[in-house]
């Protein structure tokens, strides 16, 4: 969580992102972790940005990714109906996911 | 000029209304205030949201409460509009004896132009005959009458709605409604509260009451609170920050803001507008209720930038609320379920210290923090809701 200092300059996401183009089940907090995270590690921002200008779901995937590692219990979403073009991330995450290590 | 402890009087007697309806009716001390608002700025109220939600029963109490020296309360005209009511049904019958003088004139007695209180229940069921008369009435306070034009002592009109108009030519009736509010059931702790008060009646001790011509004098008192400009460049501000959001509102509707803020200062019981009462444009400028949200937001990060986070927090927590009952529910085994709320108990955790650090800082800053209270009260509640979770996995 942000400091006092923070909080009241910083941007609270307040919704999670309902857009079609996130696999994994999230929330506000979960946004805004990944938005702090960008903003704090200087080669994750590069990573997403460099992903972002050679495949447009590239970004996306990069935050379920974050979400996965990051959440306690993550979840892929089974009822959001995702763009077509990022249906391949929930696969990617699913073989990821099913890994045992 | 008013005599200023008269002033002081009648503001009393105000606010003690407004506290008393407040407590009479659940969960609707927003709707309370709007239509206080309305009355002290002399325009009009839309309520959207479902038929059951006590609209008409809080503007008939109101509308008893205040009154003349005789104890009889402002004159109202409650009634349900559907596609097939008749101009005759809201303004009065054609007059006999009119006629036999060539004269079309009604016979407007307790019609909505003889009132100075009005509920009209699913106005944007209004027909185009209607309209006629209603949108004038309700900009000009004036109605057409055979040979005459008469004016109406119409103060405030409230109109409800199950939904927003659907036709463009009740756009132009919408746009007559600057204060405009969505109402909803009651939430689940609301329900018991409503529950107790509907199990607990007991005979109502006499309400607090106020003249009309206290009223009158009140309603002076506001049009001579000063907007400062440093108001007013907030105000620029926030046009330029809707528009950046693709918002747009109405040159006719920014004027009218100013009476609004004014009479949100004096119920403040401040002398001038402050940015605190920006807050209230929620209710003024949207027009669609997508914008609703967004522009809450704004007013409430220009009126007072720590309430402002306050909300934004407090509509993070709703997220991960209803995140993490929704991940309970489908997770099958009870391990995965503990995960689920020991998860979710962690963030609330998070933010419930973010909304004390905000409470702190208001404080320091000499502000008030009822709402930030409000906020964290909320987010405790949520806390124990998902906590209550882990028992019932266990």
């Amino acid at each position: 969580m942000a400091t006092m200092e923070t909080i009241e300059n910083s941007d609270i996401a307040t919704d999670a992102i309902a857009d079609g183009t996130q696999a994994l089940q999230h929330d506000a907090y979960d946004v805004q972790e990944f938005d702090r995270a960008v903003e704090t590690y200087q080669r994750l921002a590069v990573a997403v940005s460099s992903a972002g200008e050679k495949l447009r779901t590239a970004p996306a995937l990069i935050r379920d990714l974050f979400w996965s590692f990051h959440k306690r219990a993550p979840r892929i979403n089974e009822n959001v109906a995702l763009k077509p073009a990022f249906a391949v991330n929930r696969r990617i995450l699913e073989e990821i996911m099913s890994a045992a290590e | 000029m008013t005599d200023p402890t008269t002033v002081n009087e009648s503001f009393g007697k105000l606010r003690a209304i407004e506290s008393e309806l407040g407590t009479l009716f659940v969960e609707r001390e927003d709707v309370v205030r709007a239509m206080l608002l309305a009355l002290l700025s002399r325009e009009h109220l839309a309520l959207i949201g479902p038929p059951g939600t006590a609209k008409s029963m809080l503007i008939i109490e109101l509308a008893n409460r205040v009154g003349d020296s005789a104890g009889n309360g402002l004159r109202c005209f409650v009634y349900l509009l559907t596609k097939f009511t008749t101009p005759e049904e809201l303004f009065g019958p054609v007059s006999i004896s009119g006629l036999k003088a060539d004269d079309y004139r009604r016979v407007t007695t307790g019609k909505l132009a003889d009132v100075e209180l009005a509920f009209l229940d699913e106005t944007f069921k209004a027909s185009s005959a209607i309209l006629n008369y209603l949108l004038r009435l309700m900009n000009e306070r004036e109605f057409e009458n055979g040979r005459q034009t008469a004016q109406a002592p119409l103060i405030s009109l409230f109109g409800a709605s199950n939904e927003l108009p659907q036709e463009t030519e009740l756009e132009a009736l919408f746009d007559r409604f600057l204060l405009r509010m969505t109402v909803g059931y009651v939430s689940e702790s609301g329900f018991t509260r409503l529950q107790q008060l509907i199990a607990n009646h007991r005979a109502r001790q006499a309400p607090q009451t106020m003249t009309h011509a206290e009223l009158v004098a009140l309603q002076q008192t506001v049009d001579q609170v000063p907007v400062p400009g440093s108001i007013i460049d907030t105000i620029a501000q926030l046009r330029r920050d809707l528009g950046a959001k693709g918002i747009r509102v109405s040159d006719r509707r920014w004027g009218k803001t100013h009476g609004v803020l004014r009479a949100h200062a004096l119920l403040e019981g401040r002398s001038a507008i402050e940015e605190d009462d920006l807050a209230i444009l929620k209710h003024v400028l949207w027009s669609s209720p997508d914008q609703q949200a967004e522009i809450s937001k704004l007013c409430a990060r220009l009126s007072n930038p720590i309430n402002g986070k306050a909300t934004e927090l407090t509509d993070q927590a709703a997220s991960v609320y209803d995140a993490t009952m929704s991940a309970h529910g489908q997770s099958s085994d009870t391990q995965q379920k503990v995960v689920v709320v020991a998860e979710g108990i962690d963030k609330l955790k998070a933010i419930h210290v973010g909304l004390v650090q905000l409470q702190e800082q208001a404080a320091a800053k000499g502000r008030g923090a009822g709402k930030i209270e409000k906020a964290v009260a909320s987010v405790q509640e949520m806390r124990e809701k998902v906590g209550a979770l882990i028992l019932g996995a266990m």
